[in-house]
């Protein structure tokens, strides 16, 4: 219900707030804007996942190293990509984006496609410990351009095509098939130092199978919820 | 819980505030003050046997705060709360000067960052991080216990000039630690001062 | 408008906290139900021990289920998920009656049903709650390895407690573990600031295991009194002592193997008097019970050593087999299970007469390949339904 209110907020706001003239330099990340064929818009940044504690047991907040990379294609096209990691956990995957905008509000549709590995081995506890996933990643963006920042939200949703882990040799499959995580992303993004640009954000998930916590052999089979928070600076 | 917590939410959505492009490039460094009393809701009993669902303390806080001259400042916030007080009869303990009572208290120490957002007279923030969470249980000894545990802090205040650099206003402070279930009011006044400009 | 908009939705993002979500309540009076009929015989008690194949109601329990009556309860595990049914009941007229519940543990659904047999039919027939049919054909006897594979319980029951209504290392829990499958119970211990051992898992007390804002921080800061008068376990129970817990599982459980996990290399004398005492009133009654004081790290170890009583408790070793195979009194080796199948090191600590178990093993698959493609003697796991239901069925 949370999150209903508050996509019905945001909804709310960007109808309401008041025009002025608008500022075409600014490139962000989030923001589904047109970018001009040719522009990349690069950021690295941290994030910070609160781990569900029925299966960490305790308040986690895990971080992760992210980069991502936005390269206009053509004048409605553009190429994504998106690397996270925190060297136990990687995900990576990319794919085009449809964007296109109305005065001041922005609308892309994209449809990443990626994987998921994680990789662990440590004497007496983990004995080559790995795991991979195959997904793919819908995603709707929708984004309001102010004079000072950009706000964005974006739904997103992953499809697990297949998945495996791996123990010392023996293996065993993981969730197929099957919808494992849903997101809905709000970030807000703006000029911030000199010439650099920043977003920060907060991301809202529910999964079955948070991908942060593979080699906890999850076996809950229930939509768990992960809030996560992260920011990011343009290259 | 949440119910009580989307109320405040609205209450702090009802002050005022004029929303201003921020194209000054001034940066600065502000710090606030503030002391309140304080009202927690306990979603679950204090000590077994606990009935009553609220507590009183009172607490004072600290931010310092970079403004970049855009629309998000950043700092760090820390400050003392002292959330709650129970006595509980120790029995059968009965010393030479009668029974002998137990006494709890709770207290919270902030250690977060601070993320806000100011337009004029009105600022409105989050502090996300952790509380070192206290406890000390006294009867014929003493025990004292501690935690971090996460927690969230939403502040807004509205100021008024007082002289160049001082501004006083009233805040709404509400902590919220969901892990441990409780829920803390705090209506302060708050001094905010700006210690540096370049 | 637009800021305060914003901070708006930042505040909206909250109840961080994942919790699991509710089970229903399954309210069903087992007791009466077994006072309004007679007692089965053992040998129609016997008869009804065994795997079943699932003609109807396969939704729930899959294709196959293994029935095993434990105490005065009829118990049912499936195999294909985490599923087990606790039943009561006995004869009435010519037919066997059993009613009660079941859960689908790993999703926190389930529903009440009751079940006939008539005469000397083979299958049982009934409903659930839901309004499904039910049809469980019996087909065999259970399979029971020479000798049984022990199925422990992780932290008195596994996590079967946060569907229950019960904690994690509670004596409720213990009590209940047997009606889950297990043999055994491992169970883990913590010193307090004044001496006493009681059974907890954690370094500290957090919201995730006791309700009471006081009791917070280190366990080893509070006395016993302040633990008892400050806190209790998530669903009410108080925090259990180990003299407490180990004096139950003597008196009111059938369960035959304990596993003390030890937290506190401090706490090791106090914890290896509790275990004597313990294994003496059993042996008193006549009980077949081992108490095994369980050695994680290599502090406890050497804390274990340095007592006098060292040479003469048996203990569970969770490090290298080496050492293992080098104590006569080191009674089980206990590697993680993400360490893979030691087939080399079973063989040669079952030369010695040891035991070999792992932990804590949930994933389906992975309890496939432990249980038959190992010659492993125990498993610790959070869903002992299901290890015993996937050993029973084996040929």
């Amino acid at each position: 219900m949370a999150l209903l209110a508050f996509v019905l907020s945001f909804l709310v706001i960007v109808a309401n707030v008041s025009a002025v003239t608008s500022d075409s330099v600014q490139r962000y990340y989030y923001e589904p804007f047109p970018l001009k064929p040719g522009m990349t818009v690069m950021q690295v940044g941290l994030s910070f996942t609160l781990l569900p504690v029925p299966l960490v047991e305790n308040e986690y907040p895990t971080p992760a190293a992210e980069f991502q990379i936005k390269h206009g294609l053509s004048e409605m096209w553009s190429l994504n990509g998106v690397l996270s990691t925190n060297i136990f956990s990687t995900l990576l995957h990319g794919g085009p984006q449809w964007n296109t905008a109305i005065d001041r509000t922005s609308i892309g549709i994209c449809g990443h496609v990626g994987g998921f590995y994680g990789f662990i081995s440590t004497e007496g506890q983990f004995d080559n410990n790995s795991a991979y996933a195959v997904v793919g990643i819908p995603m709707l963006r929708i984004g309001y351009r102010l004079d000072a920042f950009a706000l964005s939200t974006t739904f997103a949703a992953s499809y697990v095509f297949v998945s495996e882990s791996s123990v010392s040799g023996l293996e065993a499959p993981g969730p197929m098939h099957t919808f494992n995580d849903l997101f809905c992303t709000i970030a807000l993004e703006q000029p911030f130092l000199r010439k650099s640009q920043l977003a920060l954000g907060i991301s809202l998930s529910y999964a079955r199978t948070p991908y942060q916590t593979w080699l906890l052999y999850n076996t809950i089979d229930q939509y768990l919820f992960l809030p996560e928070f992260f920011f990011a600076v343009q290259l | 819980m949440n119910r009580a917590l989307l109320t405040i939410v609205a209450m702090l959505a009802i002050t005022p505030a004029m929303a201003q492009d921020t194209t000054d490039l001034v940066y600065s460094i502000e710090a606030s003050a503030s002391v309140s009393p304080i009202v927690s809701m306990f979603q679950e009993p204090r000590y077994p046997g606990a009935t009553d669902e609220l507590s009183y303390g009172y607490g004072g806080f600290v931010q310092v705060q970079w403004r970049p001259g855009r629309l998000v400042a950043f700092g760090i916030m820390t400050g003392w709360a002292f959330l709650a007080h129970d006595e509980l009869p120790s029995n059968p303990t009965i010393d030479d000067e009668g029974p002998v009572t137990a006494s709890a208290t709770l207290t919270a120490i902030p250690l977060q960052v601070f993320v806000s957002m100011r337009s004029e007279h009105f600022k409105a923030g989050l502090g996300m991080g952790p509380y070192l969470m206290m406890s000390q249980l006294e009867s014929d000894d003493v025990s004292k216990g501690s935690r971090f545990e996460l927690g969230l802090t939403f502040v807004s205040s509205y100021v008024f000039p007082i002289s160049s650099t001082l501004k006083i206003g009233p805040e709404l402070r509400v902590l919220y630690l969901d892990y441990r279930g409780i829920l803390s009011i705090m209506p302060s006044v708050v001094l905010t001062s700006t210690l540096y400009e370049y | 408008m637009m800021q305060r908009a914003l901070i708006i939705l930042l505040l909206l993002c909250t109840a961080c906290v994942s919790e699991l979500a509710p089970v229903p309540e399954l309210q069903y009076d087992l007791e009466h139900l077994e006072s309004t009929t007679t007692p089965l015989t053992e040998q129609q008690r016997a008869a009804l021990d065994g795997v079943y194949v699932v003609e109807q109601g396969k939704g729930a329990f899959g294709d196959t289920v293994v029935g095993r009556w434990i105490n005065d309860r009829f118990c049912l595990y499936a195999i294909h998920d985490v599923v087990f049914a606790e039943l009561a009941g006995g004869a009435r007229q010519d037919s066997i009656i059993l009613g009660g519940y079941y859960r689908i543990v790993r999703s926190g659904r389930g529903a009440t049903f009751g079940f006939g047999m008539k005469g000397d039919d083979q299958t049982l027939d009934g409903t659930t709650s839901d309004g499904e049919r039910l049809s469980f054909r019996r087909v065999r006897d259970a399979y029971q390895s020479p000798p049984p594979i022990h199925v422990l319980a992780h932290r008195g029951g596994g996590r079967n407690s946060e569907r229950l209504g019960v904690s994690e290392n509670s004596m409720a829990m213990v009590r209940y573990a047997s009606i889950l499958g297990a043999t055994g119970v491992e169970i883990d211990v913590k010193q307090t600031r004044d001496g006493e051992i009681i059974v907890f898992h954690d370094d500290t007390f957090s919201p995730r295991t006791v309700v009471g804002a006081y009791l917070l921080g280190r366990v080893d800061a509070f006395r016993l009194t302040d633990i008892k008068r400050y806190g209790q376990l998530i669903h009410g129970e108080s925090i259990p002592t180990l003299d407490e817990m180990l004096a139950m599982i003597v008196d009111s459980t059938q369960l035959s193997f304990v596993w003390i996990d030890v937290k506190d290399a401090h706490s090791v004398d106090r914890i290896i008097k509790a275990q004597q005492q313990a294994s003496e009133y059993a042996r008193a009654l006549g009980r077949t019970l081992e108490i095994i004081i369980g050695i994680p790290t290599s502090d406890v170890f050497t804390a274990f050593l340095r007592s006098p009583q060292a040479n003469n408790i048996p203990f569970l070793y969770e490090l290298d087999a080496e050492t293992a195979l080098a104590y006569p009194n080191c009674r089980v080796w206990a590697p993680r299970w993400t360490n893979g199948i030691p087939s080399s090191q079973i063989d040669a600590l079952h030369a010695q007469g040891k035991l070999v178990f792992t932990w804590t093993l949930d994933v389906r698959d992975y309890i496939a390949d432990f249980l038959y493609g190992s010659k492993i003697d125990g498993i610790l796991t959070n869903y002992p339904s299901l290890v015993n239901a996937m050993h029973s069925v084996q040929y």
